[in-house]
């Protein structure tokens, strides 16, 4: 079930009904109907596979209560790696068994044998790269004995299979949402009425803003060839919008959403845009994603502790494993290592930790050199997107070489008015907003108070007139 | 929880009570669109695209041609029982029949994602397809068509339903196979007879004659080889319509002894300038005697 869908619009109603009318007070009847609903929400996409959620629910469960019952090292250890290689395993085959068959044939061609193996037709099930992180994050955890092994299956089923960030996160760790579901929930007026403003934001972001970039993005990226150099800037540039707009719009409904239910998420966004430099982006981008990869492989490591040559390499492990994460294509590969050069220099440096707090903070206007930073950081990550969009690695370095040529400074095809008035939209209310939780969350209640609701019937009216074709989220194929 | 409810059940009206206001504006504004007024049109001609490429309304004493491209007749009759009433001097109506005219792949047409939505933007102020029985409509494409044709902002321009004759030098006669598969089979397998396009037909005639309005049937010529080539099920409940429609006294008007050559078509079933220049002035003729 998409979240830009009748069917959510329709579900979601229903389901805050039930849950805080039917069963306010009721704790193990709440989670066991969050359970229930989270897997309808699933499968009304495919049921098929929610044996799939069920199975690493089980078995990162069954490992949690083993880990509780022993001491024994080499025993928890065994117990851990059951649970990497069922979760890792299931995500290797669904989403990477056909790329490295691929490969494997290219490489026996290379060195003179000739192979034809049929492509395996393997379905990728939505959202399997969020789940199988999120489960996994328990059992590493309660195998470090950082949290406690719940014994309580129907609360770790729901944790798991929680529907608003089941299928494209924020991939929750257990220690922060896990003990949600072992207190009572109370209705909270305020959480609910910023959550719904969060899902307005969100659904804004990704309906007005990222469906239509994306088509305008979907009409120049596999044409390429036909477009001047100004149009093709456009396009990544509307693409790097339309990414934004798409991954975290969902984060923001996602985040609302669960709100509406008495649950916080993680913020998974934070004005990226916005950053100075390439190390802030990362705080600022997927942050559940790029803190899971910190936490549980950078760290693990070594981080920065050791040698620069140590130091250098873990960057680089984190940053391709975080690009292969995405797809499984050399050119999510080559988005990684962009990123991981983007980086060193300002890790080498020891200054990847100077820009920790908000641009211009307190100021209308930021000042001139960080005009730049801003500038120059979102061309860095302008180059790195075209390989994320393309198909291939000759596509997008085509494409780059048709950027950078002599038409760069023809002009370039124009977008429609009411794009560029949402992007402008867009981009004004996230600056004015960059101190805060999301696009629509005011600090004090009182505050615009005669502007909020003209300013929510716009957005609504604005969703509405856009929301034609349903475009999927990008995410749910990661 | 009750604050908020109410917080939400306040701007939820507020939200639906502008939208109504908007709803209302754009269909009194749909009511009095001057594009439904036809002036002094005595001859009216309906249809798809075959009388669209077919009959040049100049032809015709006052005449006007507001056929559209792959109209049903459902789609047909909201026109009629829209415009007539409006424009009084309206005496006859010509509309067109085809073999595909009872295709049942017409009946797909509010369902199918290749047409529902144009299907909507035509008819959304003149019919409700959800109210029609034994067709399947997308009623969520439906929903959201109306909505955003009339709810969400003041539009001036909401009439979509009236075509016009216009035509082309071209010719190319070898789109046979595209022709007889989009007209007689849906997803491969033979469409069969549609009963709903049936009894649309004859709530035309129907509508037609309560007003006091006189109705003829224009047959469009087609190549042979498209002839040749329509499944045999429709050859016969073509034949048996046309006698129907003979027995309650609706006169057909078809192109007769008039030969017509292969330059003549724009393709395999629809004649181009050339053919419309000699089929419109035989109809005419023949209108005029009835």
């Amino acid at each position: 079930m998409l979240f830009n869908s009748i069917d959510f619009a329709i579900f979601l109603p229903i389901v805050f009904a039930l849950y805080w009318f039917v069963f306010p007070k009721n704790l193990k009847m709440q989670n066991t109907f969050l359970l229930v609903v989270s897997y309808i929400f699933y499968g009304w996409w495919d049921w098929h596979f929610l044996w799939l959620i069920a199975l690493s629910s089980m078995v990162d469960f069954g490992v949690g209560l083993g880990l509780a019952g022993t001491e024994d090292k080499r025993h928890r250890r065994l117990l851990l790696v059951l649970s990497l290689s069922v979760n890792l395993g299931l995500l290797a085959y669904f989403k990477y068994c056909n790329f490295f068959l691929d490969n494997f044939v290219e490489a026996f061609r290379f060195f003179g044998f000739s192979m034809s193996p049929r492509n395996l037709e393997i379905v990728l099930p939505v959202g399997i790269s969020f789940y199988t992180f999120q489960t996994l994050s328990y059992s590493i955890d309660v195998y470090r004995q950082k949290i406690k092994a719940t014994r309580d299956v129907l609360s770790f089923f729901a944790f798991v299979s929680f529907f608003p960030q089941l299928v494209a996160g924020p991939i929750e760790r257990a220690s922060a949402l896990l003990p949600q579901f072992h207190r009572p929930r109370v209705f909270d007026h305020h959480k609910a009425v910023d959550g719904m403003r969060q899902i307005l934001w969100g659904l804004f972001k990704k309906i007005v803003i990222a469906d239509n970039c994306a088509t305008f993005v979907d009409e120049i990226f596999p044409h390429y060839a036909d477009h001047t150099g100004s149009t093709l800037l456009l396009a990544v540039f509307l693409f790097s919008l339309q990414i934004y707009g798409d991954f975290s719009g969902y984060s923001d409904i996602a985040i609302g959403t669960a709100r509406l239910f008495g649950f916080d998420l993680m913020k998974n966004f934070s004005f990226p845009y916005f950053s100075r430099d390439i190390a802030e982006f990362w705080r600022r981008w997927h942050i559940s994603l790029s803190t899971w990869f910190r936490d549980y492989v950078y760290i693990p490591l070594g981080g920065s502790r050791g040698s620069k040559a140590k130091t250098i390499r873990n960057i680089f492990i984190i940053f391709i494993v975080s690009g292969f994460w995405h797809g499984a294509n050399w050119t999510f590969v080559v988005w990684g290592t962009l990123h991981a050069l983007y980086f060193l220099p300002l890790m080498l440096r020891s200054k990847n930790r100077k820009n920790l707090n908000v641009v211009a903070e307190g100021k209308i206007f930021p000042r001139p050199k960080e005009i730049g930073q801003i500038m120059t950081t979102f061309a860095l990550t302008l180059i790195a997107w075209v390989f994320f969009r393309a198909d291939s690695l000759g596509h997008a370095f085509s494409y780059l070489g048709q950027v950078f040529s002599a038409s760069l400074f023809e002009t370039s095809e124009a977008i429609e008015q009411s794009l560029t008035i949402s992007i402008v939209v867009l981009i004004v209310i996230e600056w004015c907003q960059r101190p805060r939780e999301h696009g629509l969350h005011w600090g004090h209640e009182g505050r615009y108070r005669l502007l909020r609701w003209p300013a929510y019937f716009a957005l609504i009216m604005a969703i509405l007139l856009c929301g034609g074709t349903q475009h999927e989220f990008v995410y749910f194929q990661f | 929880m009750k604050p908020f409810l109410i917080k939400l059940v306040l701007f939820a009206s507020l939200l639906l009570t502008y939208m109504g206001f908007l709803y209302s504006y754009n269909l009194s504004v749909s009511k009095s669109d001057p594009k439904t007024d036809l002036g002094d049109c005595e001859t009216l001609i309906v249809g798809d695209s075959y009388l669209m490429r077919a009959l040049d309304p100049e032809f015709f004493e006052h005449g006007r041609n507001i056929c559209q491209g792959a109209e049903p007749y459902i789609l047909t009759y909201w026109k009629l029982e829209a415009l007539l009433s409006k424009n009084p001097r309206v005496s006859t109506v010509l509309l067109g029949l085809a073999h595909h005219n009872i295709s049942a792949y017409n009946d797909e047409k509010f369902i199918d994602p290749q047409w529902a939505e144009e299907m909507f933007k035509r008819s959304y102020t003149i019919g409700n397809p959800l109210t029609v029985k034994n067709i399947a409509v997308d009623w969520r494409t439906y929903v959201d068509t109306v909505v955003r044709q009339m709810c969400l902002q003041p539009k001036e321009d909401h009439v979509h339903y009236i075509g016009k004759y216009s035509n082309s030098r071209k010719s190319d006669t070898s789109d046979l196979e595209r022709a007889i598969a989009g007209h007689f089979f849906y997803q491969g397998k033979n469409a069969g007879i549609s009963t709903v396009m049936g009894s649309y037909l004859f709530k035309i005639i129907e509508l037609c004659r309560a007003r006091k309005v006189k109705i003829a049937l224009v047959v469009s010529p087609v190549r042979k080889r498209y002839l040749n080539a329509i499944p045999e099920n429709f050859l016969n409940e073509f034949k048996r319509l046309k006698g129907e429609l003979s027995a309650m006294g609706v006169p057909l008007l078809a192109a007769g002894a008039l030969r017509l050559n292969s330059k003549e078509f724009l393709n395999i079933d629809h004649l181009n300038v050339f053919g419309a220049r000699k089929f419109g002035p035989i109809i005419a003729k023949k209108l005029s005697k009835l």
